[in-house]
């Protein structure tokens, strides 16, 4: 216990750096303007006061977020490894695939509504979108930079088929492949903001949503504060399963 | 245990010629060693003899029937990158073991995998550890039991001693003499080196692969009661004869290319 705050300490007093920095230019020199910047003096009552909500609101986007994000690592992985494999079908994909990922996905939020039946679905959608790109890419490019020498071992083997999939191909492509998961999964925290703006009737993302259009910044912030503390856990799991999966990278 | 016949095989790279016009004829169970210098393409002929490339002209035939790619059949052994970095030494023998004998059991195979590892001596708790948390030498020993599991009628080694120190050198050189040697059917071993005293102790069999493009300048069978250990073969006076002639021919090649590359425009 003494050991992981020993090795967090550096994290902790970077944190307490930033908020006292933040309660200096707000509530204590007024440097900001303190409609838009609530200072700490506001902020941390109206965080207290809507733990509640913002626990419901956790769950609720939950709900959201993994279907989304389980749907588009198996869908982009599997389609990754499958067009990355196949020369030709990566050569005629490669351009839409490019282009598909360009377009930015809060503009396909009222193609979404209009497609889907439930607005449940529709803000999957978008969170599935916005974070399936980044898992596409990463393993296709992952898939193409495999070391040659370990396709070719593979092949004076003779292994093939499945077993060449999961025991040689997606190990070899996993440091690329994770970290595309990495970034879709801070992409899908940004979108749940945009999928709850329509249709939820609670979760982080509507939380912030709600009070953002009533001006109150103090409930906004805290909404800011309780969504990044929310990632910054959800990270550190992926971290250790990250961990795990890529021991044999041994670079910490 | 299988004949293999190269002839006159040519490679290039694009318009690059790498290989012009090899032929060989080995007798099974012979250890052939490929002399060169680095760019001769001598990796590239085991690549061709392994089924990774394939010839521009010519044919390579193994007990009568052409290479149409990789396979189990011939063995392979890289400098480094043999081992599947991912998975554990022990895995990594047990899924070549499995590939080669589908129907062993998985407690055979670990088994064969760990009897393997013996062979060339390495601990049983080897088996647990990463590629990554093995020494070199560890690694191409690992490389080695691996090879010998799937027990290949030919195995190609494509300078497999030459990142690793002087010591740990002579010792594998030693350990592949012996698993060659005890074996009643012996393998067909291909092994590519710049190392002449590698060359002389391991062969039965020397080639010397000379430059641009590539092609077998000279060959030197020994008889077949040639004794190998390495005292013996310091002291033999027809060795260092052999031994001479053989640098000899390199340094000529060497002297050669330079005249060439001389005469040509500055």
């Amino acid at each position: 216990m003494t050991r992981t705050i020993a090795r967090h300490a550096g994290v902790v007093a970077i944190g307490i750096a930033l908020v006292a920095g933040y309660w200096l230019l707000t509530d204590v020199w007024r440097v900001l303007d303190p409609f838009l910047f609530a200072g700490p003096a506001k902020v941390y009552p109206a965080f207290v006061r809507s733990l509640d909500k913002l626990a419901e609101g956790f769950v609720s986007s939950l709900k959201l977020l993994v279907p989304a994000y389980a749907l588009a690592v198996v869908l982009g992985v599997s389609l990754g490894v499958a067009i990355g494999l196949l020369v030709p079908l990566r050569r005629n994909l490669t351009p839409y695939i490019t282009a598909a990922s360009a377009v930015p996905v809060t503009l396909i939020t009222p193609f979404a509504i209009h497609v889907f039946s439930t607005f449940y679905a529709a803000s999957v959608c978008i969170i599935f979108l916005g974070a399936f790109w980044p898992i596409l890419g990463a393993t296709l490019a992952g898939v193409v930079t495999i070391d040659k020498r370990y396709l070719e071992t593979a092949a004076t083997l003779e292994i093939r088929g499945v077993e060449k999939m999961f025991r040689v191909v997606l190990p070899a492509a996993a440091p690329t492949i994770f970290s595309g998961c990495s970034i879709a999964l801070k992409f899908a925290f940004i979108l749940l903001t945009v999928s709850e703006m329509f249709g939820a009737t609670s979760g982080m993302g509507y939380f912030v949503q709600y009070y953002s259009d009533f001006a109150r910044f103090d409930m906004v912030i805290a909404g800011f504060v309780f969504m990044a503390a929310v990632l910054v856990g959800v990270m550190a799991l992926f971290d250790l399963v990250k961990k795990r999966a890529l021991a044999w990278t041994l670079n910490s | 245990m299988l004949a293999v016949t190269i002839d006159n095989v040519s490679f290039s790279y694009g318009d690059k010629p790498i290989l012009g016009g090899v032929s060989l004829d080995v007798e099974a169970g012979a250890f052939v060693c490929v002399l060169g210098q680095s760019g001769c393409g001598k990796s590239t002929l085991l690549r061709l003899l392994g089924g990774l490339e394939k010839p521009t002209s010519g044919r390579i035939l193994v007990d009568g029937r052409p290479v149409a790619g990789p396979g189990l059949d011939r063995g392979m052994v890289f400098q480094d990158y043999g081992l599947f970095p991912w998975m554990r030494a022990g895995d990594n023998i047990t899924l070549a073991v499995k590939q080669q004998f589908p129907a062993l059991s998985a407690a055979e195979r670990k088994a064969k995998a760990l009897r393997r590892l013996a062979d060339v001596e390495l601990d049983a708790d080897c088996y647990d550890k990463l590629p990554g948390e093995l020494s070199g030498g560890m690694r191409q020993r690992c490389a080695i039991a691996r090879a010998f599991a799937i027990d290949p009628p030919i195995l190609l080694m494509d300078e497999p001693f030459a990142a690793l120190d002087a010591v740990t050198r002579a010792r594998l050189q030693e350990l592949v003499l012996d698993l060659w040697q005890k074996e009643e059917q012996r393998k067909t071993i291909f092994f590519v080196t710049h190392d002449v005293d590698e060359a002389l102790l391991l062969a039965t069999d020397v080639c010397i692969l000379g430059q641009s493009p590539g092609s077998i300048i000279h060959r030197h069978v020994f008889p077949r009661d040639k004794r190998t250990d390495r005292a013996a073969m310091f002291a033999d006076p027809e060795m260092l004869r052999l031994r001479n002639e053989l640098i000899a021919v390199i340094n000529a090649e060497i002297v050669q290319l330079k005249a060439a590359s001389g005469a040509g425009p500055r």
